[in-house]
């Protein structure tokens, strides 16, 4: 079930709403249940036969968390995690693309045909991070078992993120208080995320759909170029769109879930961009992964091995196969570049050209990420560059996206830059911000609604990670 | 004040989540939707192996969507807010163009070369052909171009018509059928002097009455030269009557008729010619005309002769004349109404629906003294439906 569908919107979320704020305020564990009972049946209906698995997850972290807390051999119950939460990623993640690349070595291997459950590459970053936090002493391992599991569990963030910290949201689990502000924000919060997935991720969707499906060798670089940037475009209103929905449900629910987007296409550096793009992700790949194998602190040969293993793993996060490796690795030779010597050559760059620098790697590394094919990367990457000898005629595709997306492409640029908090600081205390607050959001939410009835392209991304 | 703001608010947007659900649930139900042509969804029952396959999950979402209270005014509000407000050239995969509705077609930037599928169709039609002149009858194949095809000229300059692809098919077919010699009445150029805005629908992606007359007159003209001596129903012995009725074009109908075409369905009226009428077997009402049954009713192509049937035999009782077996695709049935007047008897199969026999066995126990395939250009190499005659 995803957030921009009829089921979720007419059924499931008005559901939810009604049955938990009937529950009175005081009943926090009863509240605490029912929205467990909720996303169970919110997993359980994308993916039946995976809910196992979840609760697997579930249990076996709660319990490892006591008994790091319990027991001396801490190191044991960590790998024991690790085990767990790495095996279940392996076996339903990786395992198909391991036994692929052994047969492709010629090693008679049977490829398992292994459907991977929706959303467990977030379940088990938030089990294992909880039990890192344990093990670092960051935070009491939970008693009960219910609010581990409507820790891992709780829908807003279940399948597509953002990976939300236990230390985030420990005390919200019992002693949150549901304000009407809370539910007012939370709400313009999610109309807003659902209108960037419905009326600018699905249509810059359609275009790089269209544009990704053509031979790249002979499709002028225009379209290409179009093609690469409606991708980028998609990818960041659809993840960031959901990100603000799961937020803006947490705040209805009185849980203040971290941002996990802070507009990353105004970086001016490679460097800059990881710090705004999937904050959650990149913060859990720093803390856990990055810190323990040394970080900065071992010498700078160490620190760029450290990098490069963070970036490879970061792509494999992403998707079994070698163009996300290849993804991971591209990042990991420009974040390296960039601790090495260009960082310091950005800095004496005028500003515009940073912004220029950024960008361009940004796109190509979409074009990456989203390549179906090693082949299809070369191909696209240098018909980018390369196929600018075209007729009119065969130029004129790049004209009618441009006119046809027009309205949207504006606004993906207007909602890439902080436009709208700008003008938020400068209309603040004005005496008609609420009503000018809230008609954009019910303008969008009317949008949202005839675009959700009358078209049928609604994929979210993040969904197959 | 601000808080007053938030409780109207959150209760618009409340009202709204929990009334659509309602409405929809107790609302009055749909089970078709003309503008699609399709049966809505609906929910699969609900037992263990449906809830654990997922199958009765992805049912409820989609027989939510279909019975959405109001979707037919919801989907004509999304059609009108790009086409009006927005003024987007393609709406819903159809160009919106110049009062002329055509598909969208994605680019292609290498020159095609089908010749080799050409020549495999003209060879595969060459054994149909050989089989008649076998039985001792004759083949001819009728050409004619699909709307978006005769009306390219109506995309505007900055979309692809398809018009690269569509003039090498029809130039690896005319290569092919040239080839092996088969009888080819080629509609392209007879369909353009006509005039296409004349003898083509604006909403759907056939030709009209008027291009069916047109494609009548160039087979009896055709078979006229082969040395056939049949009553031709001439222009002024009939009179075109249109229908009063919207018409829902195949095109119109994508964008739920919410955007304005000048179109209507038209029959004709000419000297009384009694025939029977038989469908997959089964007699019924003697007319080559299925109309609508009120004014308001909507009217598509298939009033021409009651749409696609897998197979219509009509006896005109006239043994001395000639037998027709007509196949293809639906741009057979307009031209159908006004051939059955040439021909004794008149049998048409669409290879789409009819499995009963193959086409040769058909052709070998009915033994027709003329064979028609007619098919339009965008499947002139289309093995599947009625490209498949085995």
């Amino acid at each position: 079930m995803t957030f921009s569908s009829t089921v979720f919107l007419f059924l499931f979320f008005p559901a939810v709403l009604a049955g938990y704020f009937v529950l009175p305020q005081k009943c926090r564990r009863l509240r605490n249940l029912f929205l467990l009972v909720c996303s169970l049946g919110f997993y359980f209906y994308g993916e039946p036969r995976g809910i196992l698995i979840m609760l697997a997850s579930i249990a076996g972290n709660y319990l490892i968390a006591l008994a790091l807390e319990r027991w001396p051999a801490r190191r044991l119950w960590l790998a024991v995690s690790l085990l767990l939460n790495l095996g279940l990623l392996c076996t339903f993640k990786y395992l198909g693309f391991f036994a692929q690349n052994l047969v492709r070595l010629g090693l008679p291997v049977m490829v398992p045909d292994i459907v991977m459950p929706i959303g467990i590459s977030f379940f088990t970053f938030q089990g294992m991070s909880y039990v890192f936090d344990v093990y670092q002493g960051t935070v009491r391992a939970q008693r009960n078992p219910l609010l581990v599991a409507l820790y891992i569990s709780l829908f807003p963030q279940l399948v597509a993120g953002p990976i939300v910290r236990y230390e985030t949201i420990e005390l919200e689990l019992t002693s949150r208080r549901e304000t009407l502000d809370d539910a007012s924000n939370g709400m313009r919060r999610f109309l807003f995320g659902l209108g960037k997935k419905l009326l600018l991720a699905n249509p810059m969707g359609i275009i790089a759909t269209e544009v990704f499906a053509m031979d790249a060798a002979v499709t002028p670089a225009p379209v290409l170029w179009i093609g690469a940037v409606a991708y980028t475009f998609q990818i960041f209103f659809d993840f960031c769109g959901y990100s603000d929905m799961a937020i803006g449900i947490g705040h209805i629910f009185g849980f203040h879930f971290l941002e996990n987007f802070n507009y990353p296409y105004i970086s001016q550096s490679i460097t800059e961009f990881w710090r705004r793009w999937h904050i959650s992700l990149s913060g859990w790949f720093r803390d856990y992964v990055y810190i323990p194998l040394g970080g900065n602190r071992r010498g700078k040969a160490r620190q760029l091995l450290n990098i490069l293993i963070v970036w490879a793993l970061t792509g494999l996060w992403h998707g079994a196969a070698w163009n996300f490796v290849l993804w991971g690795l591209y990042f990991a030779a420009i974040l390296i570049a960039e601790k090495l010597f260009l960082g310091r050559l950005l800095q004496k760059l005028w500003r515009p050209l940073r912004h220029l620098y950024s960008l361009l790697l940004i796109v190509i590394g979409w074009v990456l990420f989203n390549a179906g094919s090693l082949t299809q990367v070369v191909q696209y990457t240098s018909g980018m560059f390369t196929n600018w000898a075209f007729t009119a005629a065969e130029g004129k595709q790049a004209l009618y996206l441009l006119l046809e997306y027009r309205f949207e492409f504006i606004a993906c640029v207007l909602l890439s830059i902080p436009v709208v908090p700008w003008l938020s600081r400068k209309l603040e205390g004005r005496p008609w911000l609420e009503p000018a607050r809230m008609l954009p959001a019910l303008g969008v939410f009317a949008l949202s609604l005839l675009s959700l009835v009358s078209t049928t392209f609604n994929p979210f991304i993040y969904f197959r990670f | 004040m601000k808080k007053n703001w938030q409780i109207l608010f959150l209760s618009i947007v409340c009202a709204v989540l929990f009334a659509v659900p309602v409405l929809s649930v107790f609302g009055p139900r749909q089970h078709v939707s003309l503008y699609e042509n399709r049966t809505l969804a609906s929910l699969e029952p609900l037992n263990v192996q449906t809830v654990f396959d997922g199958s009765f999950f992805a049912s409820m979402e989609s027989a939510l969507s279909d019975h959405i209270v109001g979707r037919d005014n919801w989907l004509r509000a999304h059609v009108r807010w790009q086409a009006d407000v927005l003024r987007k050239p393609v709406v819903n995969d159809i160009v919106l163009g110049d009062g002329v509705l055509v598909p969208y077609r994605t680019p292609v930037y290498t020159q095609p070369d089908y010749t080799d599928k050409g020549v495999e169709m003209a060879g595969r039609l060459a054994g149909i052909r050989d089989l008649c002149e076998s039985l001792g009858g004759q083949f001819v194949y009728v050409g004619i171009p699909e709307q978006s095809s005769a009306m390219r000229g109506h995309y505007p300059d900055y979309l692809y018509s398809g018009a690269l692809v569509t003039d090498e098919v029809r130039r690896s077919m005319a290569q092919g059928l040239a080839a092996q010699g088969i009888e080819f009445v080629d509609m392209v150029p007879i369909l353009d002097a006509a005039g296409v805005e004349q003898v083509y629908f604006c909403g759907d992606h056939h030709y009209n009455l008027r291009g069916a007359y047109a494609t009548y007159r160039a087979i009896m003209e055709h078979l006229s030269g082969l040395g056939y001596d049949l009553p031709v129903l001439l222009e002024d012995e009939m009179e075109y009557v249109a229908l009063p009725n919207p018409v829902y074009g195949s095109r119109s109908r994508q964008l739920y008729n919410a955007v304005d075409v000048h179109d209507q369905v038209e029959i004709y009226t000419a000297e009384e010619l009694p025939f029977e009428r038989w469908d997959n077997g089964e007699p019924v009402e003697s007319t080559v005309f299925t109309l609508p049954e009120n004014d308001e009713a909507p009217a598509a192509y298939t009033v021409y002769m009651g749409g696609d049937q897998a197979e219509t035999r009509i006896d005109t009782h006239r043994p001395e004349l000639p037998k027709l077996l007509v196949f293809g695709d639906s741009f057979s049935n307009a031209v159908e109404t006004f051939l059955y007047r040439s021909f004794g008897e008149m049998r048409s199969l669409d290879l789409r629906y009819y499995t009963e026999k193959t086409l040769s066995e058909y052709i070998r126990e009915y033994r027709p003294d003329v064979v028609l395939c007619i098919r339009d250009d965008l499947n002139y190499l289309s093995t599947e439906g009625n490209g498949d005659f085995e």
